[in-house]
C-alpha cells in the first residue's frame, strides 16, 4: 500500500508538475469543434436506486485525484493544443434536457468532462480531445464504485477497477500512437486509405435547437448472440449489417436520384490489437462501404461488414495507419503552421470533404466488464456518441452484464431508420424495451 | 406497455412511441420513470433567439451609416465625415465580437483593441489628408500609436501584477504587448515619428514591464515557453 502510495504521488508530481501535449488522434478534435457541435461521447450508469448529488460529489472528488489524464485543462499553444493540469474544484452538475450541451472551459470549470445525475442515473459525458470510450469506461467504473462504496455498499473491485489508491502508471498516460509508431517510407504511406470516398448523407429536418434525439433500445445479449451465432457473425457485424439495410429502406430504395455508397465509420479499438494500456485516444475507424444497387440483403452486408472488419483490423496495416497519422503531425509543415491557421484549415475541409465522406458512426463498446459486486446495483448502462449536422444519425452499442444496450443519436426530427432497425430485430425474435428524450415531439410525456 | 405497432416494449413515461408516435393507451395506474429530465412543455429550449448582440449592433450601425451618407452630402458636401463615422461604427464590432463577447484572453483583447482603434485613427487622418490636409499630419505615429502602446503595457502590466496567480495564462502576452512598446522608437529611427517624446515613454514602461516579467516571473516564463511554443 505504501509502495503503491509512494509511486502514485511520483507519477502524480510529475503529471502536476508538467504538461501534455494532446495525443495524435485527439489534436484533431478540438480543431473541429464549432459553435453548434462537439465531438461528445456520454457514459450512463443506471443504478437500482436514486442517485445522491452530494455523495456523487465526493465521489468525484476522490476519483478524479486518481486520473490525473483527466484532471486538466485544454490550452491553447502556438502551434498546437495542450493539457495544462487544473487545480479548480470538480462539479457536479443537474442533468440537462439538452443532451450532449457543449463542454466549455467556462460551463465545466475547464475540465474536458461533465458528471451529471438525473432520478437514478450517473451521466459522464466526455471531450473526445482527452480519451476514448476505453478510457472514460475506466474512469466511470472507478467513479461508480466509489459512489457505491460511499453510500455503504459491498462492493469490491475484483481487479477490474482502478480504484482510488491503486498505483497510477505511466502506460496509463502515454500517447500509445506515438509508441507504437515506426517510421515509414512514403510509398508505405496509407493516406488513400485514410481518406476514403463520397457517402450518402443522411436526410431529414434538422432540430432548429441544440441537443440531439436519444432513443435507447435494451435488450437481452444472449437473444441476440443467438441470433448471430444462427447468421454466423460477430454482434458488430450483424448490428452494422442491420443499420446499412435500415438506411437503406428507409430513405434510399425509393429515391429516383442516384446516392452515394452507405459509408459506415466504425471505430476500432487499437488496445485490442496493440498492447497499451493507455486510458487516452487509442483507436481508429474502419470504413465499412455497401453500394446501394448492388445486393443489399442482410446477408450480403453482413459478409461486407464482415469483410472490411477483417481487413481493416489487420495489424499489419493498423501500424501502417498508426504511421501515417503519426508522421502527418511530425510533417514540419503541420507542426509549424499556426494553430489558428490549422484551425481554418481543418474547418475549411470538414465544411466541404467531411459531410461527403461519411454516412453514419456505429461505434460498438462492447461489454463494460464490472465487478459482481456491483452488478447487482446496477440496472443496465447506456454509451452514445453525439452527432451533428453532417452526420446526423449515430448508433452506439454497449452491453453489461445481460443487458444490451442499442443507442441511436441524431440531429434530425425523423425516426425511420430507427424504427425500420426495430422492426428487423423484432422479426428476429428479440424483444426491445424502447426509452426516448422525445427530442422531436413536444408534450409526449 | 406495448406498441402495437412497433411490436417493442415501451421502458419510459410517454404518452407516444417513441419509433412511430402513434399515441399509446396507457393505463391510468401506470407509473414508468422518466428517461431524462423534461424538455419543457410547448416550446423547445433553447431555442435559437431571433437576432444576435452582434447582428442587433450590426443592423443599427449600417443604418447610421446609410442614414449619415445623405445627411452629410447635403450638409457638408465638402467634407466627407461618414466615412469617419463607418470606420468608428466598426471599431464599435471589433469592441462588442472582439472584446466584450469573445472568450479570448485579455492580451489577445488588447491586441484586437490596439489594432482597430489604430486603423480608426489612420482613417481619420487619411480622410483629412485628403479633405483638410491643414489639418492632418504626423499626429497618429507622433501621439497615437505610442498612447495606445502605452495604455496596452499599463494595462496588461497591472493585471500580470494583480492576477499574478494567473501568471502563466498572462504573462506571455504581457511580454508580447509589452515588446511591442518599443515600435515607435523603431518608427522614429526611420523617420516616420517626428515626436519623439511618447515613444520614449512607451519604450521605457515597455521595459519596466518586461523587466519585471523576466525578473519575477522567470520560472512561469520559460515554463509557459515550453507549453505554449511547443511543436
Amino acid at each position: 500500500m505504501n509502495t503503491a502510495k509512494f509511486r502514485n504521488k511520483d507519477v502524480m508530481a510529475k503529471s502536476l508538475e508538467t504538461w501534455s501535449k494532446l495525443d495524435n488522434s485527439a489534436k484533431i478534435y478540438p480543431m473541429l469543434v464549432s459553435k453548434k457541435s462537439q465531438n461528445i461521447f456520454r457514459l450512463t450508469v443506471n443504478l437500482k436506486e436514486k442517485v445522491d448529488g452530494e455523495i456523487l460529489h465526493n465521489a468525484l472528488t476522490m476519483t478524479i485525484n486518481r486520473f490525473p489524464g483527466f484532471q486538466v485543462r485544454l490550452m491553447k499553444g502556438a502551434f498546437w493544443y495542450y493539457f495544462d493540469h487544473n487545480a479548480s474544484k470538480v462539479k457536479i452538475y443537474p442533468a440537462d434536457a439538452t443532451s450532449f450541451k457543449k463542454i466549455t472551459d467556462r460551463n465545466c470549470n475547464g475540465y474536458c468532462f461533465r458528471v451529471s445525475f438525473f432520478k437514478n442515473q450517473i451521466i459522464c459525458d466526455f471531450f473526445h480531445a482527452i480519451c476514448d470510450a476505453t478510457g472514460a469506461a475506466e474512469f466511470v467504473k472507478s467513479l461508480v464504485y466509489t459512489y457505491l462504496n460511499l453510500t455503504g455498499k459491498d462492493v469490491y473491485s475484483d481487479k477490474k477497477i482502478l480504484t482510488v489508491g491503486s498505483p497510477i502508471t505511466q502506460e496509463e498516460l502515454e500517447d500509445s500512437f506515438l509508441a507504437n509508431y515506426k517510421k515509414v517510407s512514403l510509398k508505405k504511406l496509407k493516406v488513400k486509405d485514410l481518406q476514403g470516398k463520397k457517402a450518402y448523407h443522411i436526410n431529414g429536418i434538422l432540430f432548429n435547437n441544440a441537443g440531439n434525439g436519444i432513443i435507447h433500445m435494451y435488450c437481452d445479449v444472449k437473444q441476440i448472440l443467438a441470433v448471430c451465432h444462427e447468421r454466423k457473425c460477430t454482434m458488430t457485424e450483424y448490428l452494422g449489417a442491420l443499420f446499412m439495410l435500415s438506411i437503406y429502406e428507409s430513405q434510399i430504395k425509393d429515391k429516383v436520384s442516384q446516392a452515394n455508397d452507405i459509408q459506415l465509420f466504425v471505430p476500432i479499438n487499437l488496445r485490442k490489437i496493440f498492447p497499451s494500456k493507455t486510458l487516452r485516444n487509442f483507436s481508429l475507424f474502419s470504413r465499412v462501404g455497401a453500394n446501394p444497387y448492388e445486393d443489399m440483403s442482410l446477408d450480403k452486408l453482413i459478409e461486407i461488414m464482415h469483410e472490411s472488419l477483417k481487413k481493416d483490423t489487420d495489424k499489419a496495416l493498423l501500424k501502417d495507419k498508426i504511421s501515417t497519422t503519426v508522421w502527418a503531425e511530425k510533417f514540419f509543415l503541420v507542426r509549424f503552421i499556426p494553430l489558428f491557421l490549422k484551425r481554418i484549415f481543418f474547418n475549411f475541409s470538414n465544411m466541404f470533404f467531411g459531410k461527403t465522406k461519411k454516412t453514419a458512426t456505429l461505434s460498438n463498446f462492447g461489454v463494460l466488464d464490472i465487478p459482481d459486486s456491483m452488478k447487482e446495483h446496477i440496472d443496465s448502462v447506456s454509451f452514445a456518441i453525439s452527432s451533428n449536422a453532417t452526420t446526423p444519425l449515430s448508433l452506439s452499442i454497449i452491453s453489461c452484464d445481460d443487458k444490451l444496450c442499442i443507442t441511436f443519436t441524431r440531429r434530425i426530427t425523423e425516426t425511420d431508420i430507427e424504427r425500420t432497425f426495430a422492426k428487423y430485430l423484432t422479426d428476429d425474435g428479440i424483444d426491445l424495451t424502447v426509452t426516448s428524450n422525445f427530442w422531436e415531439v413536444d408534450n409526449a410525456l | 406497455m406495448r406498441c402495437k405497432y412497433c411490436n417493442i416494449e415501451i421502458g419510459c413515461q410517454s404518452k407516444v412511441c417513441p419509433l412511430c408516435h402513434e399515441k399509446l393507451h396507457l393505463p391510468a395506474e401506470l407509473d414508468m420513470p422518466h428517461a431524462y429530465p423534461q424538455k419543457p412543455a410547448g416550446k423547445h429550449p433553447k431555442k435559437r433567439k431571433l437576432f444576435s448582440a452582434r447582428s442587433l449592433y450590426l443592423s443599427i450601425a449600417l443604418t447610421i451609416f446609410i442614414l449619415c451618407i445623405p445627411i452629410n452630402l447635403l450638409t457638408t458636401p465638402d467634407l466627407y465625415w461618414f466615412a469617419i463615422v463607418g470606420a468608428v461604427g466598426a471599431y464599435g464590432f471589433v469592441l462588442l465580437h472582439h472584446t466584450i463577447l469573445s472568450n479570448n484572453s485579455i492580451g489577445i483583447k488588447i491586441v484586437w483593441q490596439g489594432i482597430s482603434i489604430l486603423v480608426v485613427l489612420l482613417a481619420v487622418n487619411f480622410l483629412l489628408k485628403k479633405q483638410a490636409p491643414e489639418l492632418a499630419s504626423t499626429w497618429v505615429w507622433d501621439y497615437g500609436l505610442p498612447s495606445i502602446l502605452i495604455i496596452a503595457s499599463l494595462v496588461t502590466g497591472i493585471y500580470t501584477s494583480i492576477a499574478f496567480k494567473f501568471w502563466n495564462n498572462i504573462i506571455i502576452d504581457a511580454l508580447g504587448i509589452s515588446a511591442l512598446g518599443f515600435i515607435p522608437l523603431i518608427l522614429y529611427a526611420v523617420k516616420v515619428v517626428h515626436h519623439p517624446a511618447l515613444s520614449v515613454v512607451s519604450a521605457c514602461i515597455s521595459s519596466v514591464v518586461i523587466i519585471f516579467c523576466g525578473i519575477l516571473g522567470r520560472r512561469t516564463l520559460i515554463s509557459e515557453f515550453k507549453k505554449k511554443f511547443h511543436f
